[in-house]
């Protein structure tokens, strides 16, 4: 249905009487709300694909930092590297930027504490990204 | 369309008028404008959520591979030059792994001397893991397709006799096309043997 008001010129004179009535308001609102529900359809969708990549994004960190986690439990006890980054070859594919931290703590006298983390700035937010994951290495009874 | 004016039904002189040309003419332009508007607005929101579609199978498709070979490769106790499954022989190699994994039992306790085993490889874009458990084995034989949208996937091992290596690194790539631009996504793991 599509309600069409006549009049571009509103001047309340016999000659142009024809033209004399314009938009009403709720006409004026509904055309607004209208044009609202489509831009809103619109900012959903922009969003959800920022969503979309930013997930994905964290699945190729989770995986680089799971994939850290193993090579050095598999190392053993006796050959844990100092704290610092370690390489990985999945780290290009994450957006320009992208670090990882290796940090190394003593648990215990025979235990150590192992903290890997992945960060990377997500394009379309302004907060950097960070996955994180740590285990307990000991020196016996590990996976050597 | 249907139109009405506005200005009142005692009013009956301005409904005589009807519309100019001039008033019909921009009618249809308007409209036509809300149609093109609305129609590229759909066709956008479609190829959008097209490609994100597409870029989560892909995703969800490596990270499944990797999920149900970690399944298998961390019980695992061996994995082998090659093994005769009842449908056909496979070979580990860079693009196949076999292995061997202790059966268990439906409460998860292993079963002596007795061995379920496993082959994943692909055929093409596909990749399959074939499953042929032991009678007593709590673990279901059969063949389970992974993904059908592997472009690459390769096996390597530690150890250069296949049947010493305890560590095997597993390298996916998947790829899925959204009209001309084709996604892919890289996933790259090394897995211990826990068994071994």
């Amino acid at each position: 249905m599509f309600r069409f008001s006549r009049g571009f010129t509103q001047h309340q004179n016999a000659s142009t009487k024809r033209f004399g009535a314009g938009f009403s308001f709720i006409e004026v609102i509904v055309a607004i709300f209208i044009m609202s529900v489509m831009l809103l359809l619109l900012q959903a969708v922009v969003r959800s694909n920022v969503l979309v990549r930013s997930s994905k994004n964290q699945g190729i960190a989770l995986s680089i930092a799971r994939n850290e986690l193993e090579i050095l439990r598999s190392g053993g006890y006796a050959a844990l590297p100092q704290s610092g980054s370690f390489p990985d070859i999945l780290l290009n594919s994450l957006p320009q930027a992208a670090t990882t931290t290796l940090a190394i703590s003593t648990y215990n006298a025979k235990t150590k504490q192992v903290s890997v983390s992945v960060i990377w700035l997500e394009p379309g937010l302004n907060a950097s990204s960070t996955v994180s994951l740590s285990t307990l290495i000991t020196q016996t009874g590990g996976l050597l | 369309m249907k139109k009405t004016c506005h200005c009142g039904f005692t009013q009956h002189y301005r409904n005589s008028a009807g519309f100019t040309f001039i008033e019909t003419i921009i009618v249809v332009a308007l409209s036509v404008c809300m149609m093109i508007a609305l129609g590229s607005l759909l066709y956008s929101f479609n190829s959008i959520s097209s490609f994100q579609q597409a870029s989560l199978q892909s995703s969800g498709s490596a990270s499944i591979i990797l999920r149900e070979i970690e399944s298998l490769a961390f019980p695992a106790n061996a994995i082998l030059q090659t093994h005769a499954f009842s449908s056909a022989s496979y070979t580990s190699s860079s693009t196949a792994l076999v292995l061997e994994i202790p059966s268990i039992d439906s409460s998860g306790n292993t079963i002596a001397n007795t061995h379920d085993y496993a082959v994943i490889y692909s055929v093409g874009t596909n990749v399959y893991r074939l499953l042929e458990a032991n009678a007593l084995s709590a673990r279901s034989s059969g063949t389970k397709k992974l993904s059908s949208t592997i472009n690459t996937l390769s096996f390597s091992y530690d150890n250069t006799d296949i049947t010493q290596a305890s560590i095997v690194t597993v390298d996916v790539q998947t790829q899925s096309q959204v009209k001309q631009n084709i996604l892919y996504d890289h996933r790259n793991e090394q897995i211990k043997l826990r068994n071994y």
